[in-house]
Parts: structure tokens; sequence; C-alpha cells
């Protein structure tokens, strides 16, 4: 009877081992990846939501301060060179009482205001009823800013602006419904921007709403 | 002897009996008995309306609506062939709307951003025989307060026959120079009144009651001699165009921060009209109608349509409208006679009673007023208003019969509507004031009187000197008017709003007179003339042709009637509202004036102030033919063009006869362009060039004669679908044209850029013609519709677009739309947002970035 060679057996449990070891290792590595993203991906949502929830509550606060501020009526000029260095403050919407911006407070909102510690929210109120000036090439950068012109108002922009337009009938009878200009046509039209921050991130999110006001 | 005797008492007998008879018959025979009148009283009738040079006199003024959403237009039929008096059959009219359908985006609030056009209904309004009547019956004698409200015509059978009281003034508003209960007598057999609104001897004593009625209220069903399938359901409006009234006043709305015409003025003084859309149209019937336009500015609206919903006889009216009925029971071929009975424009406004106290206010005239003539003799016994053979005879009288002479019955009256729901009551459709004036002269009287009736007091006056009223003087010297009243305000010294309605028209000495009344009451604020410097107050003139006299003085008016509107002030005016700074007045004798109501020297001999008197070469004179256009320069417009036109000059565009010639109103006509501001004086006109050429002689006048057919010129007649309007530096005007067989000849739309042809390169170039209708967007062009287009109105829709409405023979209509560069609903600040509604901040869009 011959005897086994014990000797000249291969070891076969080390590679399984190691392969189940590497096996388990992807899998626990993905595992880690899926977790991982996940997170992110959620935190990713959370934080948006805060955000949007900041901005909007920023558009709100706007709408506020439009309905119970004196809003000056007088139409603005766009210049993209003030000497602010910021286009967008001259058709800022003004406080008739204070003279300053009517967005003034809401320019920088600390988070815990709108709920939301760590995020900051900057709301601008911008009056649609605002003029270009003929001698200005507007950039493109202007045109991204811009929001949309409404020219009119209650009445009291500068006379010269008032009525139907040029070479356009000015017959005054009420079958006729030409756009009568900077006559105070209608109501007012403003352009709210709330733009939300979180400290932690790069991410921001930004609400534009366009709101008529009509004032008793 | 015996035999002879046995006779002689029979024949006795015989001979008394014959005595006898003759004795009982006697009365009856008009030999014998005497009838005395009193000539003074003898009654007037109203003179049906003649052909002026066999003409017919009943075009309405054309309006344009720009930017509205229902458009409504008059078809008048076609005038009968007149009798041997020259009197005219009554001419029949339709009445059309055209109301626009759309789809609608809205934001997340539900309010409208924008519309699209899909299309555009035009119908008929519906009537019904039952449709409400009102009249104005205010009682002679009762001196205060007035009867200020109407009441609805209670003319059931019933009524009728058990007696309404509702009428017991009749006789005494009616009949003119007043009742006379017992005129023709005879002794003390009889007495028998001088006219009688309800027949006297019949055994029906309100058979003209009834047939007055439904001659106001039912469908007329006057046949169309062209369009023998077609009937007209009304009499026509003479010089009154429908005239629309809208939820609010946008002119005074826009401007309410000096007006005071905000929401609340709405919602708290004019509730009654949010969302609604009534056109007001009087007729030659005598009654102002009415109509409820229904889904108006609903989106995918599924039946837009109109209705009637009352009528109502105004006081100046109530005078005459019955005699239609007995004119009619009068003529042998007992047909209705065409009466200019409630033959002028109505207007409506907002105004004040006293600061913030608004109120919708409609005033409206009689048109060219009612002539009259003595009643005819026989009209007695035709009536049945007396047993034959009493009445009186020309004998008694002295004067034409047959016509009127300067005899008028012509009045202004004033509804307040402010209150006024659909469902009318006597308590909402209030008859603010009327004013009639009534003049004629006999051989027998020269009777002058002038009837005031306002909430204060119901008064009569004599009407042959200034009247010992002042404040209601100024009417007794009023003619006619057939001239749209106008209605705005001023400020005075300290700031406060004045309101006025200024009326133009004739007086009895043939020169062109205004009243500037108070819309309150109607009193008169001030009333004055037109002076030209060189000769002085302005007077109708007569036309001649080779020293053929063509048309009196009167006659021109009435075919070409006057103009007056109100232009917002330039932009270098010291105001910046809708008052009235900037009037501007085009007479039929082609006079033009500018009027600053809001000056304190209004009303003197240089305000209204004279600019130029346009004529012909034959000294015939440029009448408007259509409401004229006026707009001013600007700078955009100007930019790089070589013209003498400057920035803030005032333009006026209108459509004009240009030559009078035969038996036609006027053999040429045109369309003008006229730079106000640089032009003074006398002007002729240069003679009108063919439709594809402006003549611009003078670069600051631009004439172009509407002609569609070249070469020999056998055009029957031109019509233009509504008149010119400035569009951002372009004019636009249609017209459609008839060959001598009355056939269509063209149909012809123009865009002109004014501007651009007072450019000295450009003077005198011919005007090209656009393909395509969408290829007319050039700087001048005009467009001829195919054949089988036949254009019959045109308009600006709620987008901008110019719609031209085209109506086949067998009444189909169709439109073609063009834009004209407006975006009026973007643009106007209302959309999506009516000011009925409470206030508030409202989204419009709402979007993430």
């Amino acid at each position: 009877m011959r005897q086994p060679n014990l000797l000249k057996r291969k070891a076969m449990a080390l590679p399984l081992t190691l392969v189940i070891l590497l096996f388990g290792s992807v899998l626990v590595a993905t595992a880690f990846y899926i977790v991982q993203n996940m997170y992110s991906t959620s935190r990713h949502s959370v934080t948006h939501t805060e955000l949007y929830n900041a901005a909007q509550t920023g558009v709100e606060m706007a709408k506020t301060v439009l309905w119970e501020k004196e809003i000056r009526i007088d139409e603005l000029t766009y210049d993209p060179h003030p000497s602010t260095g910021e286009p967008i403050d001259t058709i800022r919407a003004i406080d008739d009482s204070s003279e300053d911006h009517l967005d003034k407070d809401l320019q920088v909102i600390d988070g815990s205001l709108v709920g939301s510690p760590g995020v900051k929210v900057s709301v601008a109120i911008l009056d649609c009823n605002y003029r270009i000036p003929g001698t200005l090439t507007l950039t493109e950068k202007d045109r991204k800013i811009l929001p949309p012109r409404w020219v009119g108002g209650e009445g009291t922009v500068p006379d010269a602006e008032i009525g139907p337009s040029e070479g356009t009938s000015v017959i005054i009878d009420p079958s006729r419904l030409f756009n009568l200009g900077g006559g105070g046509a209608g109501q007012r039209r403003y352009v709210i921007r709330s733009t939300a921050r979180h400290d932690d991130s790069d991410m921001e999110v930004t609400i534009e709403t366009m709101v008529v006001v009509r004032k008793p | 002897m015996n035999k002879i005797r046995n006779l002689e008492q029979p024949l006795g007998f015989l001979v008394g009996v014959i005595f006898l008879l003759l004795f009982v018959m006697l009365p009856s025979s008009s030999v014998a008995v005497t009838v005395s009148v009193d000539s003074a009283d003898w009654p007037m009738w109203p003179e049906p309306a003649k052909q002026i040079n066999e003409l017919p006199v009943m075009e309405p003024a054309t309006f344009l609506s720009v930017g509205r959403e229902v458009v409504p237009w008059p078809f008048f039929g076609v005038t009968e062939d007149s009798d041997s008096d020259g009197f005219l059959n009554l001419v029949g009219a339709n009445l059309y709307f055209t109301i626009e359908t759309f789809d609608g985006t809205y934001d997340d609030s539900g309010n409208l951003i924008s519309k699209t056009v899909t299309g555009y209904v035009t119908s008929k309004p519906t009537i019904n025989n039952s449709d409400t009547l009102f009249y104005v019956l205010p009682k002679k004698g009762l001196s205060s307060p007035f009867l200020s409200s109407v009441k609805s015509a209670n003319l059931t059978e019933e009524n009728l026959v058990n007696g309404d009281s509702s009428f017991e003034g009749l006789h005494d508003l009616s009949v003119i120079p007043e009742y006379n209960g017992a005129w023709i007598v005879s002794g003390d057999e009889f007495s028998v009144a001088n006219e009688s609104l309800c027949a006297d001897t019949s055994a029906d004593q309100y058979v003209y009651l009834k047939g007055w009625k439904s001659f106001l209220v039912e469908d007329l069903e006057i046949p169309d001699p062209i369009v023998t399938s077609s009937n007209f359901t009304f009499a026509d409006s003479g010089h009154a165009p429908p005239h629309m009234v809208w939820p609010f006043d946008p002119w005074l709305y826009s401007y309410r921060q000096k007006t005071g015409y905000d929401a609340t003025v709405l919602n708290d003084s004019l509730g009654a009209w949010k969302d609604r859309y009534v056109c007001l149209w009087p007729t030659n019937q005598g009654a102002l109608q009415s109509f409820e336009v229904k889904q108006v500015d609903v989106e995918n609206a599924k039946n837009p349509h109109a209705e009637r919903s009352w009528l109502a006889v105004p006081a100046p009216a109530i005078k005459q409208s019955i005699y239609h009925v007995m004119r009619k029971a009068y003529e042998s071929e007992n047909e209705y006679e065409r009466f200019t009975v409630l033959d002028g424009p109505v207007t409506v406004r907002d105004v004040e009673f006293g600061e913030g106290n608004w109120k919708r206010i409609a005033v409206g005239t009689t048109g060219v007023g009612t002539k009259q003539l003595l009643k005819p003799t026989d009209a007695w016994d035709r009536l049945e208003q007396i047993e034959s053979g009493y009445a009186p005879d020309s004998a008694d009288i002295s004067g034409d019969f047959d016509n009127a002479g300067n005899g008028r019955v012509f009045g202004v009256y004033a509804f307040n509507i402010t209150d006024l729901e659909e469902t009318a009551t006597s308590d909402t459709l209030v008859p603010q004031w009327s004013v009639s004036n009534v003049f004629y002269e006999t051989s027998a009287r020269n009777f002058h009187k002038y009837y005031v009736a306002n909430t204060n007091q119901l008064s009569t006056y004599p009407g042959d000197s200034a009247g010992s009223d002042t404040s209601y003087g100024p009417y007794a010297n009023m003619k006619f008017s057939v001239s749209k009243p106008l209605i705005g305000y001023t400020l005075n010294d300290n700031g406060e709003r004045e309101w006025h309605a200024i009326i133009l028209g004739i007086d009895k000495d043939n020169k062109y007179k205004w009243l500037d009344i108070d819309p309150q009451d109607g009193s008169i604020r001030d009333s004055g003339y037109f002076y030209n410097p060189t000769t002085g107050a302005e007077k109708l003139t007569k036309i001649y042709d080779n020293k053929k006299l063509l048309f009196n003085e009167e006659e021109l008016e009435i075919l070409h009637p006057s103009r007056i509107l109100a232009a917002f002030p330039p932009r270098d005016s010291e105001y910046s509202e809708p008052l009235l700074s900037d009037i501007y007045v085009y007479l039929s004798n082609g006079s033009i004036y500018s009027w600053d109501l809001n000056e304190p020297d209004s009303g003197t001999t240089t305000n209204p102030e004279h600019i130029i008197t346009l004529t012909n070469n034959d000294d015939q004179p440029t009448s408007p033919l259509t409401d004229f256009d006026v707009c001013y320069v600007g700078t955009k417009g100007l930019k790089d063009l070589d013209t003498t036109y400057e920035v803030g000059d005032a333009i006026l565009s209108a459509n004009v006869s240009l030559t009078f010639q035969g038996g036609s109103d006027h053999e040429t006509e045109g369309l003008i362009i006229v730079n106000l501001t640089s032009l003074a004086g006398d002007i002729k006109l240069p003679p009108g060039q063919a439709g594809d050429v402006i003549n611009t002689t003078n670069p600051d006048l631009m004439v172009m004669q509407l002609q569609g057919m070249s070469g020999a010129y056998t055009t029957e007649s031109k019509t233009v679908l509504a008149s010119p309007v400035f569009v951002a530096n372009k004019l636009y005007l249609a017209f459609y044209e008839l060959d001598s067989k009355g056939k269509f000849n063209a149909s012809r739309l123009y865009v002109i850029d004014f501007l651009y042809h007072t450019t000295t390169d450009k003077q005198n170039d011919p005007v090209p013609e656009a393909e395509t209708l969408a290829a007319l967007e050039g700087e001048y062009e005009y467009y001829d519709f195919p054949d089988g287009q036949e254009a019959v109105m045109m308009f600006i829709d709620s987008q901008g677009n110019l719609v031209v409405v085209f109506e086949d023979d067998s009444g189909n209509i169709t439109t073609e739309t063009i834009s004209t560069g407006l975006e009026l609903f973007a643009d106007y600040p209302d959309s999506g947002t009516d000011p009925f509604e409470s206030t508030g901040v409202h989204t419009v869009y709402w979007k993430t970035k």
C-alpha cells in the first residue's frame, strides 16, 4: 500500500482567502462609496432645499418691504459705471422717506433670521421703471443682470416722458387704448432677486420673481 | 179749383217737409257751418327728411377703435326714392359687433400674462319686443323738483284701453306750438283740438301710442333693395355712430394720481360697470338704445354676442317721435317716412359732480334736429280727428306746407348712468338734464321757446333773445349740432378740476357756434364762435360749381359735419394729464382751429385760434369726411431724415373732400397730412393726384387723392373704412370704391410713413403696391385686396393688430390681420390685473436660477 505524499499537495486556502478578502474589500469599498455618495447627495439635497427655503423667505421679506414702505416712483436710469461700482445699484427701488435703497436691510440677511444658521441671504429689489441711456451700448454682463423694463407708474415720472409714444395718435378717447408711457398707466412692477448661500459650500440658490404692487 | 185747392194742402206739407229736411241737414254742411281757428295755434308737424341734390343724408361718422376687444359698427340701407314732395321714406340700418376671442397664459397666481388672439366673431345684436322702453316726460308746469326719473312705457293693451295717466302730459310736450283742446270751434256746436296724439273720434283712442311703441321697439324689417334676402332692423342713426362704454376710463385711470380716479373710485362709485361692455346707439326712431355685449375679454368665449337691454326716449326726442306713426297714418301709401328725430351722436365719460364725486354721464344731441312744417289741411280728416268737412283750410294761414324753412326742434340731453346695471330701472337710468330749442315762423306767429329740465328746475324761456335765464340763454340761438359732444376737464387757479361738455353746432345766422356746458346741470359755462382773423366769425359756406349753387350753407354741414376732438398735451406743455388744453376743431368750411380751454382767455377771438383754412382752387372747402387724427413728431422718427419737420410738431391727418361737382356731395376725396405747427393762413390745396402718388409740393402739406382706378375716372363712390390713425410714425387708412355700376372696384389699405415723405428726395414719389398683405410693412405702401374681398370696416385690436373686416355677397364676415408693431396688451400695465380688484402684491412670474 502506498502512502499519500502530503508534502507534494498544493495549499489552496490562502489564495482562496485572499480572493475572498479582495472581493470583500471591493464590496466594502463599494459600499463605502455608495454610502458616502448617498450621504453626499442627500446632504446636497438637504442643503439645496435649505437654500431654496431661505431664498424664498427672502422673497417674502422683500414683498413685505414693498407693501409696507413708501416707494419712490420716479423713473430710474441704468448706469453701468456708477460710483458704487455696482451698476445694479442704480436700478434698486428707493425708499422715498429715507432715500435709501428699499432693500438696504435685505442685501445681507443672516441665516438665523430665515431659520437657517450658516446660510446667508441677499435680496435685491429692482425697479422695472428705468431707462437705458441712448448713448449706452449694453454689454453681455448688463444684459444678464438687467430685469425686464416696465415703463410706467403712478404719474410722477418726468413730464417730458408722459403721454402716448411719438408719431402715435394722441386723441383722448376711451376707445383708444394706446400705451400711455410714463404717465402712470398702471401698477408698479418690481423684480425681486433673492440669493441664498451656505457658509460651508459653494452652493447658492437664486429665485427671481416679478411682482405687481397695487396700493390703495 | 176744388181739385187745385185739394192739392194745396199736400203740397204745403211736402214743401214743409223739404224745408224741415234742409233745416235738419244744414248743420252738417260746410256751407252753412262757420268754423273758426286761431291761426297762431296752427300745429306744426315734423318735415320728413329730404335728399340734398339727390344724395342720401345718412352717413354715420366713421370712428376707429384702437386697442379694444369689441367694435360696434352700423351699416345703412339705401335711401328709397323720394315722393313728389321730395320726402324720403324711412332708411334702415343694421348694427354689428365684432368681438375678439383669445387664448391666454397665466402666472401662478392666476393673473393673465399674455393673450393670443384666436379670431373675431361678428354678429348682429338680438332684440326682443319686450325690451324695456323708458321715456322722459318732464311735465309742463312742474316747477320743482324736475321729474328726475324715467318711466317705463306701460303701453299695454289694458293700459291703453283703460287709459294710462303716464301720458297725460304728452299733448303738452309734443304739440307745437302748444296743445289747444278747443281750437276748431263752431260756435257752441262743437270744438276740436288742434292736435291729438290719441285719435279724437276713432274708436281706439290710443291707436297712435300703440303704433309708436311698436315702431320704437320692434324689428322694423325694412327691406334691403340690394340684398333682397335681408332686412334692416332699425331706422338709421344719421350722424350718430355707436358709442361703446367701457368698464373704466383708461385715460383717467392711467393718470389717477392726478385725477384721483383710482380703484377705490371704481369700486365705490362705478361698481355697477365692472366687467361690462355696453354700446349706446341713438337711432332716428327716436330712442337711445343700449346693447349689452356678452363674453368680452373672456378666454375661449364660446358665444360672444350682444343683446339689447333697454331703450329710452330722451326729452327732446319725445317732442317729435310719435309723429312717425301719425305721418304714416296720414300717408296714402301708409309707409314710414324719415324724420331726423334722434340723429346726433352721444358721448359717455366719467365726470365729477364736485371733487371726488364721480358720475358716468351720457350727453347726446338730436343732431340735425327736426324741421317743422305746417300740419297739412287734410290731416284732420285723414286721421279722423274731426268729422269730415270741418277741418280748417289753407285760407286760415299763410305758409309753406311743403318746405320747412328755418323752423326746427333741436335738443341736447344727458343721462346719469353711474348706477345703471344690465337691468335698467327708473332709479338707475336718470335723466340728468335736457334743453329743447323749438322755433318756426308762419304768417301768424314767430314762435321761439326753449325748455330746460334738470334736477332743480323745469322752465320755459322765450327764445327770441338771450333769454331771461343767462345760465341757459345761449341755447336759444343754436339751430343744430351734428358733431360729437366733447367731454373733459380743465384746472382752475386753485388746481381744482372743472368739467365741460362742448357742443359744436350752427346758430340761426349760419355761424359755427360752440357751447361750453356744465355736465352736471346743462347750464352754460361759456359760449362763442370761431374767429378767422381776416373774415371774422366763421360762417358756413355755400358750394358753387361754375356759379351753379350745389349746396346751401347748412347742407354742407349736414353732409360733411364739423369735427371736434381733444388731444393729449404735447411733451413741452405745462400740463401732463388728459385735460382739455389741446382741442382741435375741423370745420366743414375747411378751417382748422386749436383751442386751449384751460387758458383764461378761452372764448375770446384768439382762443380758439385759427390755424389754417384749406380750400381748392375753386374756393370749395376741404371738408372733413371722417374724424381726423393728431400726433406729435418725436426724435426717433426724425433720425437721419432730411425734413422740415421738427420735434414736437403737431401733425393732423384727415380724410377730406377735394372737389365738388355736379350732383354728388364731392367728386373726389383725398387723404391729407398737415403740419399744424408750421402752416398758417389760407392755403390752396394742390390738386389731388391718383391714389398711388402723394403730392408734397409743400412739404408741410401732403395730399393724395383716394382713387383705386387708373385711367378714366368712372368711380361711383368711395367710403373709408375708418378714420385715419397714426401709429409709430405711420398712418393707416383704408377705403373701398364702387364703380359706376355699384360693383366693388377696389378695397385698398395704405400704410404711409408720413415723415419719410417729407424728406426732400421723396416728394411726389410714387407709392408702391405691396405684393401681399404680410409684406405691407415698408416705409410707405398700399395693398389692394383681391377681387372678392370687399372690405367694410377696419380697427386695431387689443394686441395692436390692424384688422380689416370683409363681407361677401352672402353676408359672410371674414377678417385679415397685420401687425402694426404695437404691443398694446403687453405694454398696457393693467394686463392681468383688473383695476376693480383689490390692492396687493401680485406675482407676474417666478423662476429659479
